[in-house]
């Protein structure tokens, strides 16, 4: 190549990361030209994995400051542009090449690309979303200011404050918000402490304030959470944050974790009218209503919530907000009124935002099971909830078993063989139907159901007591002969908890 | 002339004298139709000043006060009934009259319900006031109403009049629906008659159908009203402005009835047809309530107090948007357990109504269920206290006895007597008083003393004449009866025909036991039959209910077949443990328990948190039970038990990995469950104590143990 500049230079701190290390340098192949570790003391293979990346690596102690340490590595840096990840992020494999276009552009400061913060081990299970600047240009005036979240933004804006940032559609893979991962590196005492330290320094810092709020929740803390939150709120200039937004959001949840539902509500809608376009806001307010039982009042905010659709990318938001989330949210809603249209119709919505998702599933078999209606439930499976292939209808077959309700799957697997003209496909369903009603179930999703009797030697002794009081409940419901009294026990069994593929 | 006052009359010498005082002064002419009082009815108007139109009572009210109209002299009409008493200034009514710009107006209407309580009433609005030269004429032989009636070459056109409500401060008061009034004048029974000859004329009408039912109410016939409002709803137009208040009667009838998830269905539709009327959703909260919906009834109440918030124009029960949806709204954050709430919900009730006795009783309540001592409770009332000293003790003694407190009531009742004493020189208490005050001597050993009030208040009340004794004098008798039996007293003959003379029934029933129960000292298993039997029951009922256990023992060993109902009176009345030591003694004797023994074991144990012991009598009352009411609450019991052992049973890690609506947070099994089997809990299957119960359930029962150790 002629042009032997290096464009982008890689900037890490890292301390025992070999874990994750390699995912991380696999995945910014081709983009940067350059990477300088900073390493704050690793006892494991760390450095010898950054050094056969080709990797220059710092040694340095560690002096309880994010800002210090990167820093360091920045100073190094001989590239045009900055980016830094931390060791359990990945950049997107489809969207990065963006990089290197965005890069070419002379006029731009600082690129912002978009965090997933994963929360389980797959890709598509859930995850939150949010702008962050990570890559920027090399100056000497540009230096990361702030013990812990340290920050880049201030020192840029503060040399040229018509500074151009751009929003990328590049996405990073972030790991480290597993739950498993956090736990693992302690990072959630290691965060606390320097934050309280910082804290200590400044105790008027409000994005230090925000900061230990988040982590309060991440403790279960709500409490603490809650009055840092509103500490947060109260500061000058409150409106003008860019992450206003988020302490809103976050005092309702830390309300709602407390069990102090009607205030939840009350903060969520201050919210809205500060930022009505925040959808997340409207779905708490939903969720609160319904835990208070004002259910009118939970299904109009959830119905604006669907309206709405995924807050806007200037806000931080969790996945499915008003998508699946809210309308799964809004199925529980009907199933609390009983009303059988609104359960299927709300799920169904559901499925279409995202359909690998099954809690929706289960919930349905369950509300028809305890409805006293599981004769429909096949044909409305059917009619319903479009299959693309033969292992979706299994998938959908299992949860039915699953859900205790296998005559329904035997009779939906036969349906399907009859409408399927594909002969391959007609008499696998159908040899999978026979085995269904000869009690066999292990070829099925979601195995271990062996038919009622079995069932009970199977399961946890929580789970026995739980099967034998809806056994009562059940009872009680087909004696009474008033709508309404039988509807008060559908509901109580609605509670009793169970598998529904979380 | 400007104004008249028509009154329609028969037989009412004890009601129209007053009717005719609250409109002295404000009328140019009384026109009075008599349709044949044989009392000094006639006299009474005249006497004021009215013209008196003799008439024949057709059973049609509608052309009585036609005929009162055909005589009218005045321009304006106002119309009441003997009943009714006009409120307010005359004087400006007359002034507005002269400028005023309709020519009919409502008037408010307050109808009274209870004498003795000012505050229970409901309210409404007819057209009462209206021009005389307009053509208007009555038309509907009850419950008639103001029309003015066209003849066009298509036919008769009838349009109902109405008018906005007058400005002025009158109104008019009804006494009318007071129940004694009712009573005296039989006038239900009139009105009875009169709409079932219009129902085998039209059966179908649906006005007529709604007024037999309110008539039927009156006379106590719940079941007839209920089926009578059924069918009027299905023949009412939505659009009738009497619908939303026959929703609310038909309602209140099935509530009555205990068929409250009926009336539950039928609110969830009506409510949110009449999304302002308060009285709706009030009665939705009962009915919710009753069927163990507590979150939902909650939100009725709040619905119904917000609606009474608001103006509106509804038939409306006083208090059905505020203070007794108030109270009922503390019921339930009492179950669901909103300490706070509770409290600060009852200070708030009695600081508006100090004199509220239900009110205070059902804080009082609570208080005793928390542990309060009786001492504080009394304290806490007194704080509120409010009004005439000598009345104001009485109704915290009142209270005090109804939760037991006996000790801690009874000088006040003392107090009371004695002041009772020097002001009339006759005693005043109720029946319902003396029963308290007797409840308090009992409830403190002091027999003697107890049977020789009764004995006095029995001796000096109203000769029984012909009418049936009441229900508060029965039971007085029998308590006079087992005090006595109690402190081994025989009664004398003379004494029990002077004392309980009057009262046929329980003069017999006394005479046989007062043969053998006073002096017996071992079991006799009598044969009998089942009439002397059930008759039995009840006074063993009156005996432990009072706890005099020994009497009681010696009672059930008198007669064969009594031990089972002793032994479940035992448990009702909270004699929890003595009963189950009882049925168990028997249980190992004869290898059997009934099912609702069964299921009163299995309560028992579930309270002292014996689970999977509980479950398995739950499960064999759920099997034994033939009459099915206690089957369901076994039913209720053993899911209940279950959730409670897989609560136990929870592993810490057993999560599921269930979530909450939200998708992002997790909520545990565990709470789920909780939440599960709290609402099973808020379903009507456990025993319900009163307060004087609960505190043997909670160890006052020393009394039994003479039941414990004789085993």
């Amino acid at each position: 190549m002629a042009d032997q500049r290096k464009r982008i230079s890689l900037c890490m701190i890292v301390k025992n990361e070999e874990k994750h290390l390699p995912g991380c340098l696999d995945s910014v192949q081709g983009i940067a030209d350059e990477i300088i570790i900073v390493d704050t003391g690793s006892t494991d293979e760390t450095v010898a994995i950054a050094e056969r990346y080709g990797a220059v690596v710092i040694r340095s102690g560690w002096e309880h400051d994010f800002a210090k340490a990167r820093n360091k590595g920045v100073e190094r840096a001989s590239g045009e542009w900055i980016l830094f990840l931390d060791a359990d992020e990945q950049l997107d494999e489809t969207t990065k090449p963006q990089l290197l276009a965005f890069a070419g552009h002379a006029e731009l400061s600082a690129l912002l690309l978009q965090i997933r913060n994963q929360i389980g081990p797959d890709h598509d299970q859930g995850s939150t979303i949010h702008p962050v600047l990570r890559m920027f240009r090399n100056d000497p005036a540009h230096r990361f200011e702030g013990r812990i979240h340290e920050q880049i933004s201030f020192s840029i804006l503060r040399k040229n404050p018509s500074a151009r940032f751009h929003l990328t559609d590049v996405v990073i893979h972030h790991y480290g918000y597993r739950t498993q991962v956090v736990a693992e590196k302690n990072k959630l005492k290691r965060n606390m402490e320097l934050l309280e330290l910082a804290l200590a320094e400044e105790p008027g810092n409000t994005f230090h304030r925000y900061n230990i709020g988040v982590e309060y929740l991440r403790n279960n803390r709500a409490a603490d959470a809650l009055e840092a939150f509103r500490t947060a709120r109260r500061s000058d200039g409150f409106e003008q944050l860019s992450y206003a937004h988020l302490v809103l959001k976050y005092e309702s949840l830390s309300l709602q974790l407390l069990g102090r539902w009607e205030e939840a509500a009350a903060v969520a809608r201050e919210g809205t009218a500060m930022f009505p376009d925040y959808t997340d806001l409207w779905h708490y307010i939903a969720l609160c209503g319904a835990s208070t039982g004002r259910y009118k009042a939970a299904m109009e905010a959830a119905e604006k919530a669907l309206e709405m659709g995924a807050a806007p990318a200037r806000y931080h938001t969790e996945d499915g907000m008003g998508t699946f989330r809210t309308a799964y949210l809004q199925g529980r809603i009907y199933e609390a009124l009983l009303d059988e249209q609104g359960v299927v119709q709300a799920y169904i919505t559901a499925l279409r935002f995202k359909p690998s998702l099954l809690p929706p599933l289960f919930r349905l078999c369950k509300f028809m099971r305890t409805a006293g209606r599981e004769g429909q439930l096949a044909a409305l499976m059917a009619r319903r909830i479009a299959c693309p292939d033969e292992a979706a209808m299994l998938k959908l077959a299992g949860v039915m078993v699953a859900s205790g309700c296998p005559d329904s799957a035997v009779s939906y697997l036969e349906w399907q063989a009859e409408l399927y003209k594909e002969p391959a496909l007609r008499s696998s369903l159908s040899s999978h139907a026979v085995a269904l009603s000869e009690g066999d179930f292990s070829r099925l999703p979601f195995s271990g159901y062996r038919g009622k009797e079995e069932v009970e030697e199977l399961l946890s002794p929580a789970a026995h007591w739980r099967e034998r009081a809806e056994y009562y409940l059940e009872r009680v419901q087909q004696q009474r002969k008033q709508t309404a009294e039988k509807q008060a026990i559908q509901s109580i069994r609605l509670l009793m908890p169970g598998f529904e593929g979380w | 002339m400007l104004l008249g006052v028509h009154i329609i009359v028969r037989n009412e010498e004890d009601m129209l004298a007053e009717c005719l005082d609250s409109i002295r002064g404000i009328a140019d002419e009384l026109i009075v139709v008599d349709t044949g009082s044989t009392d000094e009815t006639e006299d009474i108007a005249l006497r004021y000043g009215a013209r008196v139109i003799k008439a024949e009572w057709k059973d049609d009210f509608s052309s009585a006060r036609n005929l009162a109209l055909e005589h009218a002299r005045t321009i304006w009409v106002l119309v009441l009934d003997a009943d009714e008493r006009l409120k307010g200034d005359a004087q400006s009514l007359r002034r507005e009259l002269r400028k005023a710009a309709s020519s009919a107006y409502r008037l408010r209407m307050e109808h009274l319900l209870d004498a003795s309580d000012a505050s229970s009433s409901t309210s409404s609005e007819a057209v009462r006031l209206f021009r005389a030269d307009r053509g208007y004429c009555y038309y509907g032989e009850i419950h008639e109403q103001l029309v003015r009636i066209r003849e066009t070459e298509n036919g008769t056109i009838m349009k109902d009049i109405d008018g906005p409500l007058s400005a002025g401060d009158q109104h008019i008061v009804h006494v009318g629906y007071m129940p004694d009034v009712l009573q005296r004048k039989s006038k239900a029974e009139r009105n009875l008659r009169v709409i079932s000859r219009q129902l085998t004329r039209r059966p179908n009408d649906p006005f007529c159908l709604y007024n037999y039912g309110v008539t039927l109410c009156q006379l106590g016939k719940a079941e007839e009203a209920a089926e009578a409002f059924d069918k009027a709803l299905g023949y009412t137009p939505l659009t009738a402005p009497y619908r939303p208040t026959l929703v609310r009667d038909h309602a209140t009838a099935l509530l009555a009835l205990s068929r409250h998830a009926e009336a539950a269905e039928l609110l969830r539709g009506e409510t949110l047809r009449y999304p302002d009327y308060p009285d709706l959703f009030m009665l939705h909260g009962n009915s919710l309530t009753s069927i163990g919906l507590l979150i939902e009834a909650k939100a009725a109440y709040e619905a119904a107090i917000e609606a009474g918030a608001r103006p509106h124009s509804y038939i409306s029960e006083n208090g059905a948007g505020s203070f007794l949806a108030e109270l009922r709204l503390a019921a339930v954050l009492q179950r669901t357990g909103e300490d706070e709430a509770v409290q600060t919900k009852y200070e708030a009730l009695l600081r508006a109504k100090p004199r509220w006795e239900e009110a205070m009783f059902a804080w009082a309540d609570y208080l005793q269920q928390q542990g309060t001592p009786d001492t504080d409770i009394r304290q806490k009332l007194s704080a509120f206290a409010e009004g005439e000293e000598a009345e104001q003790s009485k109704r915290i003694a009142r209270v005090l006895s109804k939760i037991g407190a006996y000790s801690t009531a009874l000088p006040l009742w003392r107090e009371a007597l004695q002041s009772a004493v020097h002001e009339a020189g006759a005693i005043q208490l109720s029946f319902s008083d003396m029963r308290g005050f007797a409840d308090c001597l009992i409830g403190t050993g002091q027999y003697a003393e107890a049977a020789s009030h009764i004995r006095n208040w029995l001796q000096g009340a109203v000769p029984y004449a012909d009418a049936e004794p009441s229900q508060e004098m029965i039971k007085l008798g029998m308590d006079w009866a087992l005090c006595r039996w109690n402190e081994g007293q025989r009664i004398s003959p003379e004494e029990l025909a002077d004392v309980l003379g009057g009262c046929s029934q329980l003069a017999e029933e006394t005479e046989q036991l007062n043969v053998w129960l006073p002096m017996t000292q071992e079991a006799r298993n009598k044969l009998a039959r089942e009439q002397e039997l059930a008759s039995a029951v009840r006074w063993l009922d009156a005996a432990v209910g009072h706890g005099m256990l020994r009497l009681a023992f010696k009672l059930a060993g008198g007669l064969y077949g009594l031990k089972p109902h002793f032994e479940t009176l035992l448990y009702d009345h909270g004699y929890v443990d003595a009963a189950a030591e009882q049925m168990l003694d028997r249980f190992e004797k004869e290898g059997a328990l009934t099912g609702e023994q069964s299921f009163r074991l299995g309560e028992l144990l579930y309270l002292k948190e014996l689970r999977s012991e509980a479950l398995s009598l739950f499960e064999s009352a759920a099997d034994e039970d033939k009459s099915g009411v206690y089957a369901e609450k076994a039913r209720l019991g053993a899911s209940a038990a279950c959730l409670q052992l897989a609560i136990d049973a929870l592993q810490p890690d057993e999560y599921s990995g269930t979530r909450n609506w939200d998708g992002s947070w997790s909520e545990p099994d565990r709470m789920k469950l909780q939440e599960a089997l709290q609402r099973v809990e808020w379903m009507d299957w456990q025993t319900n104590w009163n307060g004087r119960q609960r505190r043997r359930v909670n160890g006052g029962s020393a009394e039994a143990d003479f039941l414990m150790h004789d085993r």
